[in-house]
């Protein structure tokens, strides 16, 4: 389905019974709301399953430029306006785990609960670097020089070793992502900070994160900043957790919103 | 090719080349100081070539604990000494030994002469220290073969260059000692040199590989725009292993660019 939002013209797929609590799930960079699919097919019992292309990916559009973490947020807000959601628990992972904290601290009124995966929420000066790094591969080589290095960073070598079909419908989602998209996203991944301002969110945040990603011991620390928070390590999965271990990733959800 | 005892470990090595300047090529994670192969003998006409195994890699003495980036610069200092190749040094580094050079740099600049840095990896994110070490934890548990999917695979696919060169690459690699190639990668994980980028002073060459999957080329491109004056040099035939894979090019860079 296509909505209106923000300016742009944003997909989204809605699962689950109309009345039931709304809960929306944020890609990250160079996926799309496929990512979510066997959360979805399984959390649509007792919610009903929002989830969306984050701009610049999938079939939401793809305006040129270098987007910030104000335009996200506004994307996600947009969209809940539209369809008229007052309130929602927001789930994002990676690019959208940062939308996830951002709105908690931004729009508290908006939402319930919190679940931030897989994300430092916030850059630092070498990965703004390695941003601009990718940027420019985007922009001169095109997204498959991307793939493979993307791939070996994303997935842990026991997992990636085995190459299982997930880790190809990953290839396939990078190898498919705009290239205006990824550089918008990108930049705003090079430039953005909700990790410094945690300690004040006031909504129910679950810290949710594989074992073996990258940013489990920065995410550990906003746990520890963020006092009634919950943190939660996938066992085996890598830095797209949801998909490396789906099933424990889905029961740690329920578990945190059925609390 | 001799050994020495040098800074408590035994280094394999070898040194050609009567007289000149002063080369050290500096191998890649997982290679050893055969990876030059096809590129010393023709530089050695030219001036004096030091190549090494670093340690833990290749015939140098096989390591069990954990060294960090500035113990493989004593170990370069320790042999350059006993192998009496004088300063300046003109270093060639391939992917993470460019660390190495960085960190020379850094603790001794009037000592060198020039870099020349082939797909560098500068340097890791602390961030992602945990990430590197689990893949050294993995070689280490499961073997070479089990990682080369998501190593070689990557850094080395077959039909880059001469498939004689790879098959005998291949060999050598899965003769690597998993501990000493999984502890190099640990000590990458805590290695960060990216700060020496700007503050580089000697003439520099970054050269890239035009089908590097490890590190693709337009990255390593806006890296080098870091450095200050830095020349940028892309190989058509070349991945992220470039003096196996493309030899011939590689060594006319050096030629051209190295004040032999």
């Amino acid at each position: 389905m296509k909505i209106k939002a923000n300016g742009i013209t944003i997909n989204y797929q809605i699962d689950g019974p109309d009345h039931a609590p709304c809960l929306v799930f944020s890609n990250s960079l160079a996926t799309t709301l496929a990512m979510w699919d066997e959360q979805a097919a399984t959390l649509k019992d007792k919610y009903r399953v929002l989830r969306y292309d984050q701009r610049g990916h999938g079939s939401t559009d793809a305006p040129a430029g270098r987007y910030s973490y104000d335009t996200l947020l506004a994307d996600a807000l947009g969209l809940l306006d539209a369809l008229s959601i007052r309130k929602a628990h927001f789930a994002g992972l990676s690019m959208g785990g940062a939308t996830a904290l951002g709105l908690a601290e931004r729009h508290p009124d908006r939402f319930d609960r919190i679940i931030v995966c897989d994300s430092p929420c916030q850059s630092t000066p070498q990965s703004s670097q390695q941003w601009e790094e990718r940027i420019a591969v985007a922009q001169k080589q095109g997204i498959e020089a991307l793939v493979e290095p993307t791939v070996s960073r994303w997935v842990p070598p026991e997992i990636l070793a085995k190459n299982p079909p997930h880790v190809d419908k990953i290839r396939a989602m990078i190898r498919a992502t705009p290239v205006n998209g990824f550089i918008g996203c990108a930049a705003a991944l090079a430039d953005h900070d909700y990790a410094s301002a945690v300690a004040g969110v006031k909504l129910p945040v679950l810290f949710l994160v594989g074992e073996k990603d990258a940013p489990a011991p920065a995410m550990r620390k906003l746990n520890e900043k963020l006092p009634g928070s919950r943190y939660v390590e996938i066992p085996g999965a890598g830095h797209i957790s949801n998909m490396d271990r789906p099933s424990e990733f889905t029961k740690a959800i329920r578990d945190f919103l059925g609390a | 090719m001799p050994f020495v005892d040098a800074n408590g470990v035994s280094l394999h090595y070898a040194l050609a080349g009567a007289a000149g300047r002063s080369l050290v090529l500096m191998h890649e994670l997982g290679g050893t100081l055969h990876s030059w192969d096809a590129v010393a003998p023709r530089l050695a006409a030219r001036c004096r070539v030091l190549r090494y195994d670093q340690r833990g890699a290749g015939a140098s003495e096989k390591v069990r604990r954990d060294f960090t980036n500035d113990t493989l610069v004593d170990d370069f200092e320790a042999l350059a000494k006993h192998a009496g190749l004088d300063p300046p040094y003109h270093f060639v580094t391939v992917a993470a030994a460019a660390t190495q050079a960085l960190r020379f740099l850094e603790k001794r600049p009037d000592q060198v002469g020039a870099l020349v840095l082939c797909n560098p990896a500068p340097g890791v994110d602390p961030a992602r220290a945990a990430a590197l070490d689990e893949r050294a934890a993995f070689a280490m548990r499961e073997g070479m073969r089990a990682s080369l999917p998501t190593t070689l695979a990557l850094s080395y696919p077959p039909h880059l260059g001469e498939r004689a060169a790879y098959e005998v690459y291949l060999g050598r690699y899965l003769a690597n000692d998993p501990v000493g190639f999984g502890l190099a990668f640990r000590c990458l994980a805590r290695t960060n040199m990216l700060h020496m980028l700007p503050q580089i002073r000697c003439p520099t060459m970054v050269v890239a590989g035009r089908h590097d999957t490890v590190r693709p080329h337009a990255g390593t491109a806006e890296l080098a725009k870091r450095i200050p004056g830095a020349r940028f040099e892309l190989i058509d035939d070349a991945g992220h292993f470039m003096p196996t894979q493309a030899p011939q090019a590689l060594a006319a860079l050096l030629e051209d660019f190295l004040p032999l």
